[in-house]
This record gives C-alpha cells, sequence and structure tokens, in this order.
C-alpha cells in the first residue's frame, strides 16, 4: 500500500506515481494488497491497414496521373472518367463486401445495389445506349435470385434466417418494371422475364413457407 | 410450427436512443464487477454464466435491424465466459454482426458483466450480476446452495420482466410543464487514445461520508453531485464561466412507477449551478442541487420527460420513417443534447447480497463508457465505491473531487487501470 502526501489519498497498488496528481507515492505502513483490477492491455496502433493505404494511394496516384495526361496530352475525350469511374467503383464494391463480410445474403443484395449503380454509370457515361437497364440489371436480379434461394436451401441455418433476403431479391426483380415507364428500358423481354420470375419466386415463398414468411415480415416491417 | 411464439421484442423507449448514437468510442456500454474474496474459476463462471441465463431469456437477444425500428431477436447463441481481454467497457453492438449484448468476462478475482444499454439498464445489469455470483457461489461451494438461490430469485413473472414499463406508464395527455434545460460550460482537452476510458475509483468507508452529508443537512447523492460540480467548475476556463456546469443525474424510474422489468426503465434529470452568480462554496452548491433534486424527482416532472419521449415514439409521421433516417435523426438530437450536460453522475445506491454469499464477496464497482467524464457511485457493506470514466487524459476533475473528501478527513483508497504514460 501508498500513500500520496498531497492528495492523502492510499494507493494500493506497486505505482509509482498517484494516479491522481502523477507525484510520486510514499510507501505508507498500512496493511493492504498490492493489486491491480484491470489487466493491462497495451495500445494497439494500427499497421495491418498498411497494404490498403498502398493500394489507396496508387488508386489516387494514377487517377490524378492519367486526369492529367489527358489534360496535357491526349485531349480529344474526357477517357479520363472512365479510369476514375472504374476505380471509384471497385473502392465500392470491395468496401461493401469488407462491411457485410458476415452475411452473405446481405452482402449479395448490397452488391447487386452497387454493381446495378456502377453499370447504369458506365453506360450513361458512353451514351446511354441503356444496355445497363435492357441487359444487366435483369442479368443481375435473376442471379441474386439464384443465389439466395441455393444458399437458403444448401445452408446449415433456419430457413426463416434467409426468408428476408429472398423476399427483398424478389421485390427487386419486380421494381425494375418500374423502368419500363420513364423509357430506360427499350427491349421489353429480359425485363418481363425477371419480373416475372420474382412473382412466382414470391407466390412459392407464401405457400411453402407462408408463415415463416409472414412472421419475418412482421418483425422487419414492424412500425 | 403452428403455434410459433414471437421470437423477438420491440425496444423500449430509453433503448432506441443507443443503436445509432454508440461508436467505437461512447460504446454505451456500462460495467458492472464483483470483486471475490478468492480467484474466480472460469469453467464454474462459464457453468452460471448459462444457468443465470435461463433467468433472463431477454438477455439471451441479438439487436436487429428492421425497415423502421430495431428489434431484439432471440438467439441460441451461447455466451462464453473468458479471461478479460480488452480495455474495459469495449464495443459490444456490431450492427454487422451477430452477437449478444453482454458479455461476461473475470480477471483474478473480479467477474465483470459488461452489458450494451439497449439491453437493460443498470438495475436489470444488477439484478443479472447478483444472480450469476450467486449461481457462481452455489456451483463452487454446494452447502451454500440452499441459503443462496431462493434468497436472490427474482421475485417477478417472465412477463412482468419483459414488459416495456415505458409504454405502460406513457400518457399521452400528461399535462405537467418540464424545466427547460441550460447549455452546458464543457471540459476541453486531449482525449486518451484509441476511444479507451481512463478508470479511477475511489474507496471510502460509507459510514463517515453518511456522516459528511448529515453534518450538511442532506444526502449522500446531493453532497457527491455537489462536490463533482465543483470539481468540474475547477478546471472550466474563466472564459467559459457565464456557463453554468450541468451535471445529468440518472434515475431509477422504478422507484417512481411500480416496475419488475429487467429492461431499461430510467429517467435523466439535470443539475446545474453557476458559478459565475453564486459564491460556489460547497454549502451554497449543495443548497442549490438538493433544490434541483427536489424540484425535478417527482413522479410528476419524471413522468412529462418520458411522456415526451414517448409521444414522439408513438407519432404516426415518426413511426414511418425509414430506419435509415431515423438514425440520422437520432444521431443530430443526440449531439444537440450533449451541450446541456457537462458529465454525469449515477448513484446505484446500496447493493445487497443473501447472507449466505457475503463472506465470499468483497466489493462492488459500476463503470460506464463516456466521451466526456461520468461517476459512477454504489455501496456494499461497509464502503462505497465512487468510480469516474473518463475520455479525458487529465485527471484534474478526479483529483479536486478526491481531495474534498480527504480535505474532510474521508480516508480515501485510489484505484485506477494502467493507461499507456502510466507504465514507468
Amino acid at each position: 500500500m501508498k500513500y500520496c502526501e498531497k492528495c492523502k489519498v492510499l494507493v494500493p497498488s506497486g505505482r509509482e506515481r498517484c494516479p491522481l496528481c502523477q507525484s510520486y507515492l510514499a510507501p505508507s505502513d498500512a496493511a493492504g494488497y498490492d493489486d491491480e483490477i484491470f489487466p493491462y492491455i497495451p495500445t494497439i496502433y494500427h499497421q495491418h491497414n498498411l497494404l490498403i493505404r498502398l493500394a489507396l494511394f496508387l488508386s489516387i496516384t494514377g487517377c490524378v496521373v492519367c486526369f492529367a495526361l489527358n489534360l496535357l496530352i491526349w485531349n480529344n475525350s474526357w477517357w479520363s472518367m472512365f479510369v476514375l469511374a472504374g476505380v471509384g467503383a471497385g473502392w465500392a464494391t470491395l468496401i461493401q463486401a469488407v462491411r457485410k463480410r458476415s452475411s452473405f445474403c446481405k452482402h449479395v443484395l448490397y452488391q447487386l445495389v452497387t454493381v446495378g449503380l456502377v453499370v447504369v454509370l458506365f453506360d450513361w457515361m458512353t451514351g446511354f445506349h441503356r444496355w445497363s437497364f435492357n441487359y444487366v440489371i435483369p442479368a443481375l436480379c435473376i442471379f441474386a435470385m439464384v443465389v439466395i434461394a441455393s444458399i437458403a436451401i444448401t445452408g446449415h441455418r433456419m430457413i426463416s434466417n434467409y426468408i428476408i433476403y429472398m423476399v427483398v431479391s424478389a421485390v427487386f426483380g419486380i421494381v425494375q418494371l418500374f423502368f419500363l415507364l420513364p423509357h430506360w428500358t427499350t427491349i421489353l423481354w429480359p425485363t418481363v422475364l425477371t419480373a416475372a420470375a420474382g412473382v412466382i419466386y414470391l407466390a412459392a415463398l407464401v405457400l411453402f413457407v407462408g408463415r415463416d414468411t409472414w412472421f419475418e415480415l412482421k418483425k422487419r416491417l414492424h412500425l | 410450427m403452428r403455434n410459433k411464439p414471437a421470437d423477438w421484442s420491440r425496444l423500449d423507449n430509453a433503448a432506441k436512443i443507443f443503436p445509432p448514437t454508440s461508436n467505437k468510442q461512447d460504446t454505451k456500454v456500462f460495467r458492472f464487477c464483483c470483486q471475490l474474496n478468492e480467484w474466480v474459476d472460469r469453467e464454474t463462471l462459464q457453468l452460471a454464466t448459462e444457468r443465470t441465463l435461463e433467468s433472463f431469456p431477454i438477455f439471451r437477444s441479438v439487436l436487429k435491424h428492421g425497415l423502421f425500428w430495431y428489434y431484439l431477436e432471440k438467439t441460441d447463441l451461447v455466451p462464453i465466459a473468458e479471461p478479460e481481454y480488452r480495455p474495459p467497457c469495449g464495443q459490444i453492438y456490431d450492427p454487422n454482426s451477430r452477437n449478444l449484448l453482454f458479455e461476461v468476462t473475470c480477471y483474478r478475482d473480479r467477474i465483470n458483466l459488461e452489458v450494451y444499454h439497449s439491453l437493460t439498464d443498470g438495475t436489470g445489469a444488477l439484478q443479472f450480476l447478483k444472480t450469476l455470483v450467486c449461481n457462481y457461489l452455489a456451483i463452487k461451494y454446494p452447502q451454500t446452495r440452499q441459503d443462496l438461490l431462493p434468497e436472490i430469485e427474482y421475485d417477478a413473472s417472465a412477463t412482468d420482466r419483459d414488459e416495456d414499463s415505458f409504454s405502460k406508464y406513457y400518457d399521452p395527455h400528461h399535462q405537467v410543464k418540464r424545466t427547460r434545460g441550460r447549455k452546458s460550460a464543457q471540459l476541453k482537452g486531449l482525449r486518451v487514445p484509441e476511444g479507451r476510458i481512463r478508470i479511477i475509483e475511489g474507496i471510502m468507508p460509507v459510514r463517515e461520508v453518511l456522516q459528511l452529508a448529515k453534518s450538511y443537512q442532506t444526502t449522500l447523492t446531493v453532497l457527491l453531485t455537489s462536490m463533482m460540480l465543483i470539481a468540474f467548475a475547477e478546471e472550466i476556463p474563466l472564459r467559459k464561466r457565464k456557463r453554468p456546469v450541468v451535471l445529468d443525474v440518472p434515475v431509477n424510474l422504478r422507484n417512481y412507477f411500480h416496475s419488475d422489468t429487467a429492461r431499461n426503465f430510467f429517467g435523466v434529470i439535470k443539475v446545474g449551478y453557476n458559478f459565475s452568480e453564486g459564491p460556489g462554496t460547497l454549502e451554497d452548491v449543495i443548497r442549490q442541487v438538493r433544490e434541483e433534486f427536489a424540484r425535478e424527482l417527482t413522479a410528476d416532472q419524471l413522468g412529462a420527460r418520458m411522456a415526451a419521449l414517448s409521444k414522439a415514439e408513438h407519432n404516426y409521421v415518426a413511426r414511418v420513417v425509414p430506419l435509415v433516417l431515423k438514425d440520422i435523426i437520432l444521431r443530430t438530437a443526440d449531439r444537440i443534447n450533449e451541450a446541456y450536460m457537462a458529465g454525469s453522475i449515477s448513484n446505484i445506491g446500496k447493493i445487497e447480497m443473501p447472507q449466505a454469499a457475503q463472506p465470499y464477496v468483497r466489493r462492488f464497482d459500476v463503470f460506464v463508457s463516456t466521451e466526456k467524464l461520468q461517476a459512477c457511485v454504489c455501496s456494499y457493506g461497509s464502503e462505497l465505491t465512487v468510480s469516474f470514466t473518463s475520455a479525458f487524459r487529465s485527471t484534474n476533475v478526479q483529483k479536486n473531487f478526491f481531495r474534498q473528501l480527504t480535505a474532510a478527513g474521508i480516508p480515501v483508497e485510489i484505484q485506477s487501470n494502467k493507461m499507456e504514460d502510466d507504465v514507468q
């Protein structure tokens, strides 16, 4: 047991300085224990993200160099924007992948939205020929539905854990019908087929695991 | 399958603020600690934890994201009682992973229970820890079993324990006007790295502190709150003195509205003193704190705050706002509210254990995560512990506080967690 002359407090540990005023402690006679009540855990300075910082640095350098070259030498089109968008899209998908790594189904849905936005952006930058709305987005929706359904069937957890993702993927499939209204989608068959698949998918959920679906929706959508 | 019971529950009113506002610095986690007279055996603790969970089904939940609200979902996850491995009050709720909202760890002779605030408040957590310690002792010393377990039985049905008392006592027509808040002077300074917290705890004989309070004709909570206000005031620069120093004081609403819930049921009152207007002596601060306590600590005033918060929750427009937006709104509201307090002091009160457990239990203490400076007070047996947690490197407020007590002749023992700059 030690004693701080200035604070007049007892310090029952092997410390050299007073935790209150940081002055040196005097040994004291009062009997006591000599224990810390918390383990000492050293500060961990983050070193493992050097790789990420390096990659980020290289992407920034690449983008700046391309942009500069675009301005100075080959300046007949804005080609450097593609590099920028490509690098940005790469990082966006990577970040989603890392953030949602614990749940694969959630990951698939977030990735669907991210990749969807990226392809629309590219389509728009290359003159909006509508290939993103016509083909890529319906294909992505079908892909998500199939992947999530296969995980739900083969996965080790109860089916109720996957229902919300199945519902959302089916809804995504149906929602893209709305892209027909502003004529973003010009070729009908991929969109219609995907929406039809979405409706059938929902019907199957309601008929075969209706109770679970109902509970899950009630839970997720409670007001 | 036919009669599947609901496997989820809504968050109570107070719990709703925590998920959007908790982060690595302010994790909204608090720790209840029980120090035994012997070193803790990890395997026994594991058994005791599993057994305790049977009496507290709500602890077996994970926090999930709905479209409009967060909710608690039942889970089969089994908690693992392990040796303490990280700094106190670390992050428990991580939106990207499914885990339980509490942790049981041990270090030497201490059993630590860390709880995420959305799950329960101090009263609920203390009840859990007491049951855990009794279960631990009953497994380790089977002869004490008969004296221990009936005593600790929580006298409440499972529905009472899982009840949301905020919605039970919500009266939308409550008419009492709430007192207006004042912006508080704030502590500034270097922070502890990594979002850690600095812990300084003082242990003193409860009888002498009570006597000191009596000599000022007041209660222990008022005395300690006043001393904390003075300790803060000395650290506020002169040019900021025109603002009062305001402290949050959490209040256990179970003392004002009957409830046996093991979930959140607390309110907060604000107590302050303007040191540029009054003399700032202990007598005068006590006088004002006592007045404010008397004014705020009535069922009417507490009910008014509860009604205002519940009203926001029950508002139809607010309910249909997607959670993503709610998060942003609540985070902003919380940040504004931060300006109205400089710290907080929470008195958990006297902790009682069954007679048969007393020879094994040495001390209880409580800590709470913070991005400012907070104190938790509790007493067990003949000891009073005042535990400061702080996000600041400076220890001046704590020093000012404890020096007032030692100057009044109270013997104080100081314990703290070792930080990097303390290791010599």
